[in-house]
């Protein structure tokens, strides 16, 4: 682990409660790696599962911490980004409250200030959905 | 559920497939005071819940979101610039699902265009 759950918001623009990963577990310039508590009072917990938004959330921010990781190791400040497009999602299964996601993001293209990543999600071995995602971040 | 402490809707209109909505947003709800902190804008992944939640409304059934092609978030939502916007929603029930058609819009701009695929749950 790089990041700890404690220091997670260094690496972020988000704050509580829109947090949707706990830690960084192991990143590089292309590929980032976390997990994630699924807690009841998560904001975007419903029936006792995280929803469908926070699916793509999560694997948006586990980018999000990658690029952060790299800036805060060149001591440049945390730029915002905004996701600018979600393509091929796909969701095969929701994970229920208790249950800790894993979530491989690897950063595909660069395009002007766009990035474009591919990202997976999985819970105990399982893969629950996946996407691709368009992110513009705001120097 | 984002329904109704982040946003509430009216006027549900139904003409064929094609529905439309007006969408309030509520400016004080947490949610933007993390996303971003003094910068508050409405996540692209709520917009994505809140056509999953009038669908659910409109049809009366619980549903998954198993499929989206695209999803495009054109414009940022201020919800307090943006507190009123419209959603125009197409729902086609077919043997693999709901497929669902959207937007969020105003009378100037569109903000998000969505498409995709739901199971009943």
């Amino acid at each position: 682990m790089i990041i700890s759950q404690d220091n997670i918001i260094s690496v972020i623009p988000q704050r509580h409660p829109f947090v949707m990963i706990d830690q960084l577990v192991t990143c590089d310039e292309v590929y980032s790696n976390t997990t994630f508590l699924i807690k009841a009072d998560n904001v975007l917990v419903e029936d006792g599962e995280l929803s469908e938004a926070g699916i793509p959330e999560n694997i948006a921010q586990t980018a999000a911490a990658g690029f952060g990781y790299i800036t805060q190791q060149n001591k440049k400040p945390i730029a915002a980004g905004y996701i600018a497009a979600i393509k091929n999602l796909e969701i095969f299964a929701l994970p229920k409250v208790g249950e800790i996601i894993e979530t491989n993001v690897a950063i595909t293209d660069h395009v002007f200030e766009v990035t474009i990543i591919s990202g997976r999600v999985k819970c105990n071995g399982k893969l629950l959905a996946f996407c691709e995602m368009k992110i513009y971040i705001k120097e | 559920m984002l329904h109704p402490d982040l946003f509430t809707f009216t006027d549900l209109q139904a003409e064929g497939d094609k529905l439309k909505t007006t969408i309030k947003l509520n400016a004080g709800h947490s949610i933007f005071n993390g996303h971003f902190p003094g910068q508050p804008v409405l996540p692209g992944v709520c917009m994505m819940q809140m056509v999953k939640e009038v669908t659910e409304v409109y049809m009366d059934k619980k549903i998954r979101l198993q499929k989206a092609r695209e999803l495009k978030f054109l414009s940022f939502i201020d919800p307090i610039e943006h507190a009123s916007i419209q959603m125009e929603l197409s729902i086609k029930t077919t043997d693999d699902g709901i497929k669902v058609d959207a937007r969020l819009l105003n009378d100037a701009m569109l903000f998000f265009k969505f498409s995709g695929m739901f199971i009943r749950r």
